[in-house]
């Protein structure tokens, strides 16, 4: 399955799951042939169109090679029945990244499930998913919304791409290149993941600082792209395009972010001061407190700038872990009692080395949901 | 004939109950009157404003009065205290005849006299025995004899288990209801008592876990064979509960407990992401507040989940693999939290019930039951272990009159 050159690379898996996630993975794996692919399909027919190698048929006995037609559960379903030999492929592997359209049958249905056994494997999980556009029905839109809550459940990072958003940029495009517009966006998403991961860059973003924002980032994460191909005011261009970006909801994801990891990558006239101006840029608009985690990389295969930005939603404390603590017998008390309420003019209730009068979930670090 | 008739009272943490009971000839209890009223100046289970405590006390017992309309005279009373614990002791008498060293049979005087020495335990000064069981005798080389009556051996032993508490708030209690004024017979630890209430002799000859969640304080009691193999409490409990909800959600105290026991659940349930609770506004200063279903039940799983964690490993530490089919009972107010049944068959992986007292008619409701378990299970054990009529003497009775009390 992994090509014997990535040996001492990351071992990244591209997983295209449904009709949409197929065709996207389909039309990258014929750019860039040193990453692994996989097509993941109920449907025989559409599968057949995509002429690749790594085509994994799931539910033959459930559907009999047709499509699951739009419903969530025989898309659950079908993928367990596999999940065995699914799981085999993905016990081999750092990274997933999981491409699917939700609101269809299967991808909305098997995502889960597929982020569920990477989570068992102990394999990090990347969640590219595209939204319907409204017109597609509320049916479908709230089939996304419930299968997004499951996923998010269980995947690393879940990166949203609202169709409706790039409508607006794509007005007079016609259907199938506004389709091909997503598409493009997460191919870009993947191609910049790899490049972080496996190519070595001169400001330091690597697969560790991926992980960062992943054991972070609680849950969503948005992904902005923008690119400059002219010769000239390149930084302007694209601090303008990343501004009126339709993405960043015009700017404001930015201001809310806690974290963020960003990757300028260029051809060789990258100048030190186009990198200062669009960092500038972007460190204005972060609130003062933020992550950020920037890299450059020199590419030959491109003209201009690329600038790729990974947003954090939301932001996780770093938890503490209380199973490193040697000093478990001789743990101290804390003498503050702020956090003991109406305890906390009493003697404490000591269990083990524990204030019992102390609310739990502070004791055991549990997140309350907000 | 006439029945007896019995009164107990239970000093809680958030609650003071009393209730009079007759126990009828099928060993079955009637209750005749019970009062409920809040309880001031106790916390965690222990006395804090003592003057509060005896003017909750005269109030619980004026309202029996006035339910049972007759004068209650003396009383039981059950109490937790917290930090109640228990302790195991053994003991050896030589059966067999010094100068010939011949078996000879067991009588009942050895049994007396071996429990007798078994049950003289030196305890720290600052703890007192509040109950003692004998457990497995010890017959030679046979082990788990539960009756040795009539068998012929060379030495017996015995292995009794003491349960103590902290001589402060035992004796603090005993002096209060002393200055309320009532005589009280005897006190009784409540932990043992709610599950003598709620188990049958059935269940507790196949092993059963009782779990008496109150306001300050859980009381757990361990039954295999018959015998009581372990109690304990911690000083966790409903309160803690109010606490952590109030200290997590920022809100009053009062607000807390209502949205406890309105909304509350033990266990999470992943589909209420969504579902929003809305408290009022309320005249303590409180201007409302939308908080999150989840967020609430997320602290209440915390806290209830350690509280049957720190039950269960005493019970995995003390007493490995004791079989414990007849489950977990859980009783007291804290068995009216939604989802703490499935919590707790979650965590001890037994089967669980809400323990309601057994045998009692006169309780308002049958979801009445678990608040009052304590007090039945006092009679219950009293009546098993005094057999005595707890009529007032003539002379107090004409003292009385003449008092006109």
């Amino acid at each position: 399955m992994i090509p014997s050159s990535q040996k001492n690379l990351k071992r990244i898996l591209v997983l295209g799951v449904g009709g949409s996630g197929c065709s996207c993975v389909a039309n990258y794996s014929k750019f860039n042939k040193s990453l692994s692919y996989m097509l993941v399909d109920s449907d025989e027919a559409s599968l057949s169109n995509f002429n690749s190698e790594n085509i994994f048929l799931i539910g033959k006995k459930l559907t009999l090679g047709g499509s699951t037609g739009g419903d969530v559960e025989i898309g659950r379903q079908v993928i367990e029945k596999d999940a065995s030999k699914l799981r085999v492929i993905l016990e081999v592997v750092d990274l997933v990244i999981i491409i699917g359209g939700l609101g269809g049958g299967l991808a909305s249905g098997a995502i889960p499930v597929i982020t569920r056994i990477a989570k068992e494997c102990l394999t990090r999980s990347i969640v590219l998913s595209t939204f319907p556009y409204f017109f597609e029905g509320k049916n479908r839109i709230n089939i996304a919304k419930d299968s997004v809550k499951r996923i998010r459940s269980h995947a690393d990072v879940v990166i949203k791409l609202h169709n409706d958003k790039l409508k607006k940029r794509i007005n007079e495009n016609r259907y199938e290149q506004s389709f091909k517009e997503s598409h493009f966006y997460f191919e870009n998403a993947i191609n910049s993941i790899w490049i972080m991961c496996n190519k070595p860059g001169i400001c330091g973003l690597d697969y560790s600082s991926l992980q960062t924002i992943i054991k972070f980032c609680d849950g969503f994460c948005h992904y902005v792209h923008a690119r400059c191909v002219e010769d000239c005011n390149r930084s302007k261009k694209i601090i303008n395009d990343l501004k009126n970006h339709p993405l960043t909801s015009k700017g404001l994801i930015l201001k809310d972010a806690p974290g963020a990891i960003i990757l300028i990558r260029g051809d060789k006239n990258l100048k030190l001061l186009e990198i200062e101006e669009i960092m500038n840029f972007l460190n204005d608009e972060f609130i003062d407190n933020a992550w950020i985690n920037f890299g450059i990389q020199h590419d030959k295969s491109i003209d201009g700038i690329f600038v790729d930005v990974y947003v954090a939603e939301t932001w996780n404390e770093p938890l503490i872990n209380d199973s490193i603590n040697i000093f478990d017998s001789q743990r101290e008390l804390s003498l503050s009692n702020e956090n003991k309420g109406v305890f906390s003019d009493m003697e404490p209730t000591v269990h083990k080395n524990q204030d019992l009068d102390i609310p739990t979930y502070r004791r055991k670090n549990i997140k309350l949901p907000k | 004939m006439t029945n007896d008739v019995i009164a107990a009272l239970e000093i809680g943490t958030s609650m003071i109950r009393s209730v009079v009971c007759e126990i009828r000839d099928d060993d079955s209890i009637s209750v005749l009157a019970l009062s409920e009223v809040k309880s001031n100046g106790i916390r965690k289970g222990e006395i804090f404003d003592r003057n509060e405590v005896i003017d909750s006390v005269r109030d619980a017992l004026k309202e029996l009065e006035l339910n049972y309309r007759k004068n209650i005279n003396s009383i039981i009373i059950s109490l937790s205290g917290g930090n109640t614990e228990c302790y195991f002791s053994d003991a050896v008498s030589r059966i067999a005849d010094p100068n010939e060293n011949i078996p000879q049979e067991i009588l009942q005087d050895d049994i007396v006299d071996l429990s007798n020495i078994a049950k003289r335990v030196a305890l720290p000064s600052s703890r007192i025995k509040l109950h003692s069981f004998n457990q497995y005798f010890k017959v030679d080389d046979i082990d788990n004899v539960v009756n040795p009556l009539g068998m012929t051996c060379e030495s017996l032993s015995l292995q009794v288990l003491t349960v103590h508490g902290k001589q402060s708030i035992v004796e603090n209690f005993q002096k209060l209801v002393a200055d309320v004024p009532i005589d009280y017979i005897e006190a009784i630890y409540s932990g043992l008592s709610s599950a003598l209430a709620v188990t049958t002799e059935v269940m507790r000859k196949t092993g059963v876990v009782v779990i008496d969640i109150g306001g300050g304080t859980t009381d757990y009691c361990i039954y295999h064979d018959n015998i009581l193999k372990l109690c304990g409490t911690f000083t966790v409990g409903g309160d803690h509960i109010t606490n952590d909800i109030a200290a997590g959600l920022q809100i009053p105290v009062e607000n807390a407990e209502e949205v406890k026991k309105r909304e509350g659940n033990a266990l999470l349930n992943l589909m209420e992401r969504d579902r929003n609770i809305s408290l009022p506004s309320t005249n303590n200063g409180f201007s409302g507040k939308i908080i999150r279903a989840i967020t609430l039940n997320t602290i209440i799983e915390a806290r209830m989940k350690e509280i049957f964690q720190l039950v269960k490993n005493e019970i995995d530490h003390k007493l490995p693999n004791l079989p414990l089919s007849g489950g977990i009972l859980i009783t007291g107010g804290g068995s009216y939290l939604n989802g703490a049944r499935d919590l707790s068959q979650k965590i001890f992986n037994l089967p669980s019930m809400i323990g309601k007292p057994r045998d009692t008619q006169g309780l308002p409701s049958v979801n009445d039951g678990p608040r009052f378990s304590a007090l039945i299970g006092a009679i219950r054990y009293f009546k098993d272990h005094e057999k005595k009529i707890t009529e007032i003497s003539k002379l107090k009775k004409i003292m009385n009159l003449f008092w006109g009390k």
